[in-house]
């Protein structure tokens, strides 16, 4: 019986790989470069839910990660002259390094203490990176370094892979115990703790593998692009790209922020020949607003339930 | 120096405090934590410029600006309230999400009608006074005194009115309040206006003080909350302990170190804090 | 006989307030003791401080002869104490099962490798507590008496050596009352210790060995239940005459 389930499961991940990696055969390479965006955001959201999703910790600080990895990879090669495939590793340390060690104090807080600093953290952040401008380039940021491929293809299976292996170890982490118990934390976690088990070990782990996801996400992104400036790490259009697309997908599910993410990256695309520039935006974060309002537990819970009534 | 971080610091702590004080009571009704605050202020300092000048035609008097745009303030956080974050009550959660989107949502739409490029409004007063040798705009002591006179009816009103005591009644104890004929639901409504209103105050004094721009709701938010966080939720007090170490913190950086870092130290504080208070100076367990 | 538990004058204030005043009390092993006091003596806030949910101001508790003073919570539920809360906190969109199965779940990263808790342990925990019926269903399908009985099963669950139960019979009924009371006696005899707080005095003298009267956070009385509630000053604190 779990045999066959886990069979089942293993060949709708396959379906859905396979079914994308034929994209590239069927659509305009300007397309493939969306797809590509959407696949690092799908990156970003899973990370952010593996922690706030699942614990209900919401953390607003998720530029954070991105940012102190991002920076910390380009710097090393700016200034350092390191390889790519040493700053990369090394970027996706600092973020779990870093990310642990900010939040670390921070875990005893609850609600909105935690939020309202995560975001602070973020901020704070961003205007040490602007004023430490002879380092980090200020607003105008750095560029001209190494990217990992080139060309839409490669990128697009390289983004493909990486979305994948992130997307099924967090998914594989949800399934188990550990997920069980993470999902509890954002119950009732005094009901966790009377449980003889320790909350704070549980967030501080969720929040390493966060960190790691977001990490990994970071540096291929920032090796993606080529050029780094606070605007493509730290914007909260970001972080609002993050947020929306684990609502309306789904919070504490991974698969529904993956989803989440090729549907805001849809609508965006879509609304892009209707509503010129800040009104696009205002018109698809609306749609975000009035989905999470109306499906507060989001299109992945909705789809399960339309399945489960068909059965 | 000396003299200028002292008035900057005055007058920001006051106008932080005004922001503030709509958070804790907000809160203390409601137990969510409303993100559109900075939206409210943001939208009344593009509404205050375009009625007092907007163009050849609106060029309100500065009196009629202000009351009307207070007037709009209370009337956007009242549908903010009515509109979703009553249907998320039980969930501080998605109340946090969803009035962050909408912040986001007001921003673009700002952006869209008035573009994206700061513009610059007149002080609602101008010219200077010295006091004992230092130069400061007049602009700056009315903001300072407005700001200080709400906050002293809002707490004298808090204190000894019949709707003062129903706000308080509510944030004690809902269902006790209900039992003595307080109905809750219109105790929020009321006090989102409220707090609509309070945050109007001081995106008219913000944009009178320097320019307005559609980024300029992230730092006054993030900056009340520490505030609020520092005080402690709920707390008035320690509110206005906090607001004046953030608003002079703020003013001492930013004189005399760089101006791009005003909030950094503010944060770097927050952080201190927190880690040995865990609910704030004045939060109870 | 062994003390399972022993406070050492433990005080706790709230502000102005007193709620646990240098309190002395133990319970040896294999002994059910009864809580009781009027509504706000501080019953509560005692098992809370057991718990490490509150720390005491001073005072120290003692565990099978370890000051566990500076354990964290989950830490004394590993070492062999347990509590119901008065109010059922069930998690919600977990059934029943699984309600009961997350006091088997390894702590920290060994979660992920192992599922935690074997069906048939989870059972006997059920059919022990009455639930089997409910297993496969959702907290809010169940009536209150069976909320109570689903807090003593995730105590259960946790295999303690003391149990603290806030509450143990209100909302029941006269069988289920009899089934909890007849489950805690088994218990005991397997080696388990209870502290229970309730307000039926009838259905406590069935099963408590001693009780502990406490008021105003302080401790009034201490004895074979019978004796006690004769007490002048018990009854003037329990009844306010």
């Amino acid at each position: 019986m779990r045999e066959t389930a886990l069979k089942k499961i293993a060949l709708r991940w396959i379906i859905a790989f396979a079914v994308m990696s034929l994209l590239p055969f069927f659509v305009p390479h300007g397309w493939l470069r969306v797809l590509i965006i959407a696949n690092f955001l799908a990156i970003f959201a899973m990370s952010w839910d593996i922690m706030s999703g699942y614990t209900g910790y919401i953390s607003f600080g998720h530029n954070f990660l991105l940012g102190i990895s991002a920076y910390a990879s380009v710097l090393l090669i700016h200034h350092f002259d390191v390889p790519l495939y040493l700053s990369m590793p090394i970027g996706v340390l600092i973020a779990a390094v870093g990310g642990v060690g900010f939040v670390l104090p921070t875990l005893r807080v609850r609600g909105p203490y935690f939020t309202l600093f995560t975001l602070g953290l973020f901020i704070l952040f961003e205007r040490i990176m602007i004023t430490l401008g002879p380092i980090t380039g200020g607003t105008r940021g750095l560029f001209g370094f190494p990217t990992v491929l080139k060309g839409a293809v490669p990128n697009f299976y390289l983004t493909l892979v990486l979305v994948f292996a992130v997307a099924f170890a967090l998914w594989y982490l949800g399934q188990t115990d550990f997920g069980r118990v993470l999902n509890a934390i954002r119950l009732d976690e005094d009901v966790v703790e009377n449980s003889g088990l320790d909350t704070t070990r549980f967030k501080l782990l969720s929040f390493l593998m966060s960190s790691i996801a977001a990490g990994i996400g970071a540096v291929f992104f920032i090796h993606y692009l080529g050029a780094l400036c606070p605007r493509s790490v730290f914007a909260v259009f970001l972080l609002l790209n993050i947020i929306i697309a684990s609502v309306i997908g789904g919070m504490g599910t991974i698969i529904g922020p993956f989803m989440g993410a090729y549907i805001i990256t849809i609508i965006l695309e879509g609304l892009r020949a209707v509503a010129p520039g800040p009104w696009r935006i205002a018109t698809y974060a609306a749609i975000g607003l009035i989905i999470f309002i109306l499906r507060p537990r989001g299109i992945f819970f909705e789809i399960q339930r339309l399945f489960r009534r068909r059965r | 120096m000396i003299e200028e971080i002292l008035i900057v610091g005055l007058a920001t702590s006051a106008l932080y405090l005004v922001i503030a004080l709509g958070l804790v009571m907000v809160y203390s009704v409601g137990r969510v934590e409303d993100l559109s605050v900075g939206a409210y202020l943001m939208v009344a300092a593009y509404i205050y410029w375009f009625l007092a000048e907007g163009g050849p035609y609106l060029s309100l008097p500065k009196g009629a600006a202000i009351i009307i745009t207070i007037l709009i303030g209370s009337a956007i956080s009242i549908s903010v309230y009515r509109g979703f974050i009553r249907r998320l009550l039980d969930n501080p959660t998605a109340v946090f999400i969803s009035t962050l989107i909408f912040s986001l949502i007001v921003e673009n739409v700002l952006a869209g009608i008035f573009g994206e490029a700061p513009r610059s409004v007149h002080p609602l007063v101008y010219g200077s006074v010295t006091i004992g040798g230092i130069t400061i705009t007049l602009n700056i002591v009315i903001i300072l005194a407005i700001a200080w006179a709400i906050t002293i009816i809002l707490i004298t009103f808090i204190s000894k009115s019949y709707i003062g005591r129903a706000i308080r009644a509510v944030s004690i104890n809902p269902r006790g309040a209900m039992l003595v004929g307080i109905d809750p639901e219109k105790v929020r409504i009321l006090t989102w206006g409220l707090c609509g209103a309070l945050s109007a105050v001081a995106g008219i004094s913000l944009a009178t003080h320097t320019s307005i721009s559609t980024g300029m709701w992230i730092l006054p938010l993030i900056l009340a909350f520490i505030i609020v966080m520092i005080g402690g939720l709920g707390s008035i007090g320690g509110a206005i302990l906090s607001a004046h170490i953030i608003g002079f913190v703020g003013a001492f950086t930013m004189v005399m170190i760089d101006e791009r870092l005003r909030g950094v130290f503010g944060l770097l504080l927050l952080l201190v804090i927190l880690i040995f208070r865990r609910r704030g100076l004045f939060g109870r367990e | 006989m062994a003390k399972v538990i022993e406070t050492r004058g433990i005080s706790k204030r709230f502000g102005g307030i007193t709620a646990v005043n240098s309190l002395d009390f133990h319970v040896e092993e294999k002994e059910i003791v009864g809580l009781i006091g009027p509504n706000g003596a501080g019953k509560t806030t005692v098992f809370n401080l057991i718990m490490g949910v509150l720390r005491q101001d001073s005072g120290d508790i003692i565990f099978n002869g370890t000051n566990i003073n500076n354990y964290p919570t989950h830490k004394r539920v590993k070492i062999g104490i347990a509590r119901t809360y008065q109010i059922p906190k069930p998690l919600k969109e977990w059934t029943i099962f699984e309600n009961i199965r997350i006091s088997m779940i390894p702590d920290g990263i060994k979660s992920i490798r192992r599922i935690g808790g074997r069906e048939e342990d989870i059972r006997r925990i059920a059919k022990e507590t009455g639930l089997t019926e409910y297993l496969e269903k959702y907290p809010d399908e169940l009536p209150i008496g069976a909320l109570r009985r689903l807090e003593l099963a995730r105590a259960l669950a946790n295999d303690p050596k003391l149990i603290l139960i806030d509450e143990a019979f209100a909302g029941m009924t006269k069988e289920e009352i009899d089934v909890i009371s007849e489950l805690l006696k088994k218990k005991r005899k397997e080696g388990m210790s209870f502290i229970i707080i309730d307000h039926n005095l009838e259905a406590l003298a069935n099963i408590v060995d001693r009780v502990i009267v406490i008021h105003l956070g302080r401790k009034l009385a201490e004895g074979k239940l019978q004796e006690i509630i004769k007490k002048e000053d018990v009854k003037k604190a329990y009844l306010g005459e």
